[in-house]
């Protein structure tokens, strides 16, 4: 901290709040998930370039090892000679840049009995001081010492058994630590936390559900009220916001020249939106925070009384455009949103995929959606006893037009480049379903690819015009984020375990690298000793092998794995 | 697989999984964790039929308990089949399954069978604050409440368009919407039959009423067990001792113990 002003461009072990800022134009260092907190992905290095590309090669790889292998969806973080990398199962690496050779590893205990729902990835960790900080699946937050592993805080952040689970990477936002809390359909209430980064200590919790009561923290961790989220039933009726969902399970970003942290939110619960008429805020939003306070400076929703399992816990990637600081969101729902960083007004939306079906469009003056109401499927309570319903094809499916994979900004090309699946899904009330032991009205639904040929798309998208300017297809889903450079490249990974580079202009395919496995996380580069490095994690998994439907003939000849590779130009 | 090698193989473990269990001389059940009164914290209905299930064949009882998924194919896979990916499970044999023509459908790796009771919807009233009852329609305006994401819950958030919507109020579990009803801070609550049981012990000021919803199983379902398909040797077992329970009576003192009246299918 004394530091930290000074210390702005230097490499000591310690990272600062200016360091932290500075993140993304440092190239010696990747200290945050996004490649920076804004998340946009980019690093102006182009020693690895479109005409260089060719040329790249492993410089070493790594195994995460132990009998369990899963999804490994997690960016790898780079400081003072060390990649700290996470790994399924709540494990953390610390490897040496210089030679892959471990210095030591993290395994977290996990209990019996915790309930991932979408496999037991991480998506990474945060560097703080001298701390390297990630989440569990049992709902804990680790600091580990970068050095030698050892913890050196470790705090509960909710309940396992009610459903809560952590894997997204922390965020570090004004020197304090942002977190949110994963959780499936059983009656989790989305939250951002801040802590002390250097001892765990809670400062503020936020809930993300209109009706629940905010607190601040007091030195001896006594709570103080700090007003309800929104107002009471104003979205909600009854007693539904009690269990409203909204989880916050990718975490957040954050924008130092807003000052603000953008959190992405999940959908609401129950399912049925037939049940909770009204908007049901802030589900399926994007909310923006005093990382300070934890107050609530303005909200956008992106779909409005989700009926479809649209949840909009994607990533609000800050950029400018004709002067003014703005942000992208790919969103579940098909729909790319262009909104104003500082005020959450809504500038653009544009479909980003083929075929929607839920709305025709989103009203640029009212920020609405122009609704399809025949796309909405109907109310399980409704019918006869042991019938089914009819059936309902939506687009895109409750997978999204996007999920968890990031996309980047080129500053260089003004494009967002987003990792796209095109699928659908019929959904049906079934006659009776069974849930813990006792009957229930569920849906059932089968996922299906829209195109015989691919599934994934690559899309550079241009925020000003909404245009798709090229796409690179690809047979199975997509679900590895994407990275781009000064190089005027694109680095993304594929399932079928290729990490790609195209030409950031016109998405031609430059270079690709059979991993082993298939690649569902996000690429990053950093340079060192006049060398840049690029590295990716593979290791198949994530919720699409889980959820399969007919998108499993596309992807279930994949074999799991668990590494992480480093490449460099050949000769360097 | 080829049904051919499938049946070829299936000839040895019939014997091979019973054997395995004799000799381990203990029997994994999977039962529901916070689900009272059939198993919470290790007590209640189900994991009293475990310790009886187990002390029959001979065995002594390993006690699992796991937290429910997003619905029964979940459980099945996790607790009977295959194991959860965590590493935790399969168990020898899971209770407290629906016997279930289309979950059997859906669920061809296991045998579900041995229907031990019949659970119902019902509502229970505060006679008090309810003197007077005439079903649905009586319950416009009243304070209700319920365990979330239950079908309890969903028929009556959905009930004429929601009309009763308000007036529900929702909780983790129908054990502590029951306790809310005791302490009068409700005029009725829907759940299961034996959930409402267990916790009002026939006690006359809390009358239960059957509810005709439009999508509520009039005549409630049938809760069993399920094995791995081709452990039929323990399956076999495993009905013989709940026979034997059912003819001594030992099932309908379980039960009994309880507060619940058992429902022969």
């Amino acid at each position: 901290m004394l530091l930290g002003a000074t210390a702005l461009g230097a490499h000591g072990a310690s990272v600062t709040n200016a360091m932290v800022d500075n993140d993304a134009k440092d190239t010696a260092d990747v200290l945050s998930f996004g490649m920076g907190t804004q998340g946009q992905r980019y690093s102006p290095l182009n020693q690895i370039n479109t005409a260089t590309v060719a040329r790249l090669v492993p410089a070493w790889s790594f195994s995460f090892g132990g009998e369990k292998q899963r999804g490994q969806e997690s960016q790898p973080l780079i400081h003072n000679g060390k990649m700290f990398v996470t790994a399924s199962y709540s494990r953390l690496f610390a490897i040496d840049l210089k030679t892959g050779n471990k210095l030591w590893k993290y395994e977290h205990r996990l209990p019996e009995g915790i309930m991932p729902c979408c496999d037991v990835v991480n998506r990474g960790a945060a560097l703080y001081d001298n701390l390297v900080i990630f989440g569990t699946l049992d709902a804990q937050l680790v600091a580990l010492d970068q050095e030698t592993g050892k913890v050196v805080w470790k705090e509960k952040v909710d309940d396992y058994a009610a459903g809560y689970s952590m894997t997204a990477a922390p965020l570090i936002a004004k020197g304090v630590l942002l977190t949110g809390v994963s959780g499936g359909e059983f009656g989790v209430v989305g939250r951002v936390e801040a802590r002390n980064p250097k001892t765990g200590d809670l400062l503020w919790s936020r809930p993300m559900v209109e009706g629940h009561m905010g607190h601040r923290y007091d030195k001896d961790g006594n709570a103080i009220e700090t007003g309800v989220t929104g107002t009471v039933n104003k979205t909600w009726p009854g007693d539904l916001w009690k269990t409203g969902g909204a989880s916050t399970w990718m975490g957040g970003t954050y924008d130092a020249s807003t000052g603000l942290a953008y959190f992405g939110t999940g959908n609401p619960a129950p399912w049925n939106s037939h049940l909770r008429p009204g908007d049901n805020l802030y589900s399926s939003s994007t909310v923006a925070l005093d990382p300070e306070t934890g107050a609530i400076k303005w909200h956008y929703q992106n779909t409005p009384n989700d009926a479809w399992d649209f949840d909009g816990a994607n990533e609000f990637v800050t950029f400018d455009m004709d002067g003014r600081r703005l942000g992208g969101k790919a969103d579940r729902n098909g729909f790319f949103y262009v909104v104003d960083a500082k005020n959450g007004k809504l500038e653009n939306a544009f479909p980003f995929v083929k075929k929607i079906t839920w709305a025709s469009g989103i009203d640029l003056k009212t920020g609405r959606p122009k609704f399809i109401e025949a796309g909405r499927p109907g109310d399980p309570t409704k019918g006869a006893e042991g019938k089914k319903g009819t059936s309902v094809f939506a687009a895109p499916a409750f997978l999204g037009a996007k999920n968890q994979m990031p996309m980047a900004y080129s500053p260089q090309t003004k494009l967002f480049y987003v990792p796209a699946n095109e699928w659908g899904m019929e959904i049906w009330n079934e006659p009776i379903t069974y849930k813990k032991g006792g009957a229930f009205l569920g849906a059932g639904f089968t996922i299906k690819p829209l195109f015989d040929d691919y599934i994934g798309a690559l899309r550079a998208v241009d925020p000003k015009t909404g245009k798709i300017v090229w796409e690179a297809k690809n047979t199975a889903p997509l679900w590895g984020g994407a990275m781009t450079t000064g190089g005027n490249l694109v680095f993304y990974g594929t399932p079928e375990g290729y990490l790609k580079a195209l030409d950031a202009r016109t998405g031609k395919e430059l270079w690709k690298f059979q991993t082993g496995s298939g690649v569902v996380a996000p690429p990053v580069t950093w340079q060192e000793g006049g060398t840049q490095y690029v590295a990716v994690v593979s290791g198949w998994g994530g919720a699409v092998p889980l959820w399969g439907g007919e998108v499993a003939k596309k992807v279930n000849f994949l074999e799991q794995g668990g590494s992480v590779w480093v490449f460099k130009l050949a000769g360097k | 697989m080829t049904m051919l090698v499938g049946l070829l193989a299936l000839a040895l473990p019939v014997r091979a999984e019973w054997q395995r269990i004799s000799e381990a001389g203990s029997l994994k059940v999977a039962v529901y964790e916070g689900f009272a009164p059939f198993s919470d914290h290790g007590k209640g209905i189900d994991v009293a039929l475990a310790r009886a299930l187990a002390t029959r064949l001979g065995l002594k009882l390993n006690l699992l308990p796991f937290p429910a998924g997003e619905n029964l194919n979940d459980d099945l896979r996790n607790m009977v089949w295959k194991g959860h990916y965590l590493g935790y499970g399969p168990a020898d044999v899971m209770l407290h399954v629906p016997v279930d023509r289309a979950l059997m459908a859906a669920n061809d790796k296991v045998e579900i069978f041995a229907p031990y009771h019949v659970e119902t919807v019902r509502l229970v009233r505060d006679a008090q604050a309810m003197p007077d009852f005439d079903g649905i329609a009586s319950l416009a305006g009243r304070r209700i409440g319920v365990e979330q994401i239950s079908i309890a819950a969903m028929v009556l958030l959905g009930e004429g368009g929601g009309r009763l919507r308000d007036g529900v109020r929702i909780f983790p579990t129908a054990a502590q919407a029951l306790e809310e009803l005791k302490a009068g801070g409700l005029d009725a609550v829907l759940a299961n039959r034996s959930e409402i049981e267990a916790a009002v012990r026939g006690d006359p000021r809390y009358p239960l009423e059957p509810l005709a919803f439009e999508r509520l199983p009039r005549n409630g379902w049938a809760i069993g067990m399920a094995v791995r398909k081709d452990d039929t040797e323990l399956a076999r077992r495993l009905q013989a001792a709940l026979n034997e329970l059912v003819a001594s009576g030992e099932l309908r003192d379980i039960f009994a113990a309880h507060g619940v009246t058992v429902a022969r299918p």
